[in-house]
């Protein structure tokens, strides 16, 4: 069954050039039948996965396999593709009432899904590169695909910084062809033993891949573009850059830090403790934050750099609590951003401040509002306890890291009581919301509700564990709950809501174009020192 | 050529993108560094006195003919880039008058 993963590239790029090239605005229905194929086509992938028990591997064309484009596809890929593909349907329903007229929105759309799809497939480096590349700019076009002013500095930030950071992964790419001959992962995979991290030319192609890889997963001192890029762009395409863009490079420093490197634990030690500055600065920045999207967008690297700190721990729960964060904060961020544009386009604000009595004009976004804030904090029952609990599993015998770890929760919950506060109040206009708007954000509330209850069939089906370490009838986790979320909301209502200079300092603290670029090179030293040194 | 050479190209490029106060400045300075890291790429594959590689009859010396292959792709890739950098500038200095990053609005 090879055919399956170069189908499920080629579907989207097919359906997106009949929707640019055919002048007929009912065109773009084409796309949902697009997604429904799709769909058929991951779960058929998952089955032939599940029933061989070996990953998809397709050369392409009658040569060597050392010097042609393959596509690896495993296990972790197929979720990858299952989740592209959930969320690019959720996205194409959402924005399907404000942008049936506009064919090219759902071209560019179905474009960035076959490009995302080819980078996680590939398993090919400079195929790898040139999916980044084409990525970038599909996701530039669409922050400034409304046109407004701050929306064209946000994108050209992003894509000056992101097409610098494919251009150390393609120095990095081709170093490692110096010293091996080959692009492919897999082969590189084989021949790729610990002493050869000893060469310099490994060491370095680590270092140049491993910076290109932390810009684009927005990792603390290089994040700027994520806010920018986050505040400006319309709704749908901030839930589609948090919920999945940001996920290609994570699923990148899988394939490649974890397993085409076999880089050794204390590289990984390294990674995690820049998860854990980004989970911490990135919840801090949150907490000073006025503006709606801006809070998200910060909270965004924060759940990154806690996964992260999942994904890099010396555990198996850890690892697989990790990669389950990856899914959950796809559906809890994606389901945020939605309803934040909702509110933003119905209060035509993005100030909290300024946002009043939500619960009686909008009660059943105020519903699905108060679930996202649920998934994300952690609360029993919902998805986002399920993995937080399986990423501590590894912290239990350090205290230091337990307090990190409880010290990034806590500040979560800080920052997401100050969205509390736009609930209370008068009802302010009546609204009539579409029920495209209902079908996508219900989907994405149904998965984050079902995750959190049918936790074990989860990681049974899919990811090999049955996360029984998670007892949700023991009373223990809903105690600490409560506490933790008393705890946040004296804290807000004590210091934050305050506003002291602190946050004031923090809120203009933002890093200009200038200052981004050093401190990549800042990061491209540290990230080599470390390699010299271990 | 020398790798030294291609790297004082390249960081050219990185201290350009540091001090430069012009967007236009900085997209170009992208753009050197793009063509450095082509440069060195090609450097990689090159062989003093190899022939072109096509097929020949024998066992000729020819130079590696991926490097090229890939670097032409990249090539492609980086003026779409440009391209749409230079759009986005444009648009900009529509709007603000100005290609400063101080003076474009928030």
């Amino acid at each position: 069954m090879s055919f399956l993963p170069v189908a499920i590239l080629f579907l989207p790029v097919f359906v997106s050039l009949f929707i640019f090239l055919i002048p007929w605005k009912g065109i773009i229905h084409l796309s949902f039948l697009n997604q429904v194929a799709l769909m058929i086509l991951t779960v058929w992938l998952w089955t032939e996965i599940q029933n061989t028990q070996e990953a998809i591997f397709i050369v392409f064309g009658p040569y060597d396999e050392r010097f042609v484009i393959s596509f690896f596809v495993d296990e972790t890929s197929a979720l990858f593709i299952g989740l592209t593909v959930f969320i690019f349907t959720i996205i194409m329903l959402y924005a399907y009432p404000s942008m049936k007229k506009e064919s090219k929105f759902y071209f560019f759309l179905l474009f960035l899904e076959a490009v995302f799809i080819g980078l996680i497939s590939t398993n090919d480096l400079f195929n790898m590169f040139v999916f980044i590349e084409v990525t970038t700019l599909l996701v530039t076009i669409l922050i400034v695909y409304k046109k407004n002013e701050s929306a064209f500095k946000a994108g050209l930030h992003y894509l000056l910084i992101s097409s610098l950071a494919a251009m150390l992964f393609l120095m990095g790419t081709m170093f490692l062809y110096y010293a091996f001959g080959t692009l492919n992962i897999q082969i590189i995979m084989r021949e790729m033993t610990p002493a050869m991290l000893a060469q310099p030319a490994i060491q370095l192609a680590y270092t140049l891949m491993m910076s290109g890889i932390f810009v684009k997963a927005a990792f603390f001192p290089v994040y700027s573009w994520l806010p920018k890029a986050h505040g400006v762009a319309t709704s749908s395409v901030s839930a589609l850059l948090s919920g999945l863009i940001v996920k290609g490079a994570i699923y990148m420093l899988i394939r490649l830090h974890l397993q085409m490197f076999h880089a050794p634990y204390q590289f990984s030690e390294v990674i995690f403790w820049f998860g854990v500055l980004s989970a911490v600065g990135g919840a801090l920045f949150a907490m000073s934050q006025k503006d709606l999207k801006q809070v998200l967008a910060f909270h965004t690297i924060s759940q990154l750099g806690l996964l992260v700190m999942g994904l890099m721990s010396d555990h198996d729960n850890s690892y697989v609590g990790g990669l389950l964060h990856v899914f959950n904060h796809a559906l809890f961020k994606g389901l945020l951003f939605l309803v934040a544009g909702v509110i933003i386009e119905h209060y035509q604000t993005k100030k909290i401040a300024d946002i009043h009595g939500l619960w009686k004009t909008m009660p059943s976004i105020s519903i699905l509002l108060i679930i996202g804030i649920l998934g994300i904090t952690g609360a029993p029952l919902f998805n986002g306890y399920i993995s937080k609990s399986l990423i501590k599993y590894a912290f239990k015998e350090d205290a230091v890291k337990m307090l990190l770890f409880n010290f990034i929760n806590l500040a979560t919950l800080i920052s997401f009581s100050k969205l509390l506060w736009m609930l209370p109040g008068k009802r302010v206009h009546s609204v009539n919301l579409s029920p495209y708007t209902f079908i996508s954000l219900g989907a994405l509330a149904c998965g984050i509700i079902g995750i959190g209850i049918g936790y074990s069939w989860i990681g049974n089906e899919f990811f090999n564990n049955p996360f029984s370490t998670i007892q949700l009838m023991d009373p223990q986790p809903w105690l600490d709950y409560i506490f933790y979320t008393s705890l946040g909301l004296v804290v807000y209502v004590g210091i934050v809501k305050r506003d002291g200079f602190v946050f004031s300092w923090l809120r203009s603290r933002q890093p200009k174009f200038n200052t981004a670029i050093f401190l990549l090179l800042l990061l491209m030293t540290v990230v080599g020192g470390m390699v010299l040194v271990l | 050529m020398n790798p030294f050479l291609t790297l004082i190209i390249i960081l050219v490029g990185f201290y350009g993108l540091i001090i430069s106060k012009n967007t236009i400045k900085s997209i170009f300075c992208v753009t050197i560094i793009e063509s450095g890291v082509i440069l060195l790429f090609l450097n990689f594959g090159a062989l003093q006195g190899g022939g072109i590689p096509i097929i020949t009859i024998g066992n000729a010396l020819i130079v590696d003919p991926i490097p090229q292959a890939l670097m032409i792709t990249t090539i492609v890739i980086g003026s779409t880039v440009t391209a749409l950098a230079l759009i986005i500038s444009i648009k900009v200095f529509h709007n603000n008058g100005s290609i400063e990053w101080k003076e474009i609005k928030k």
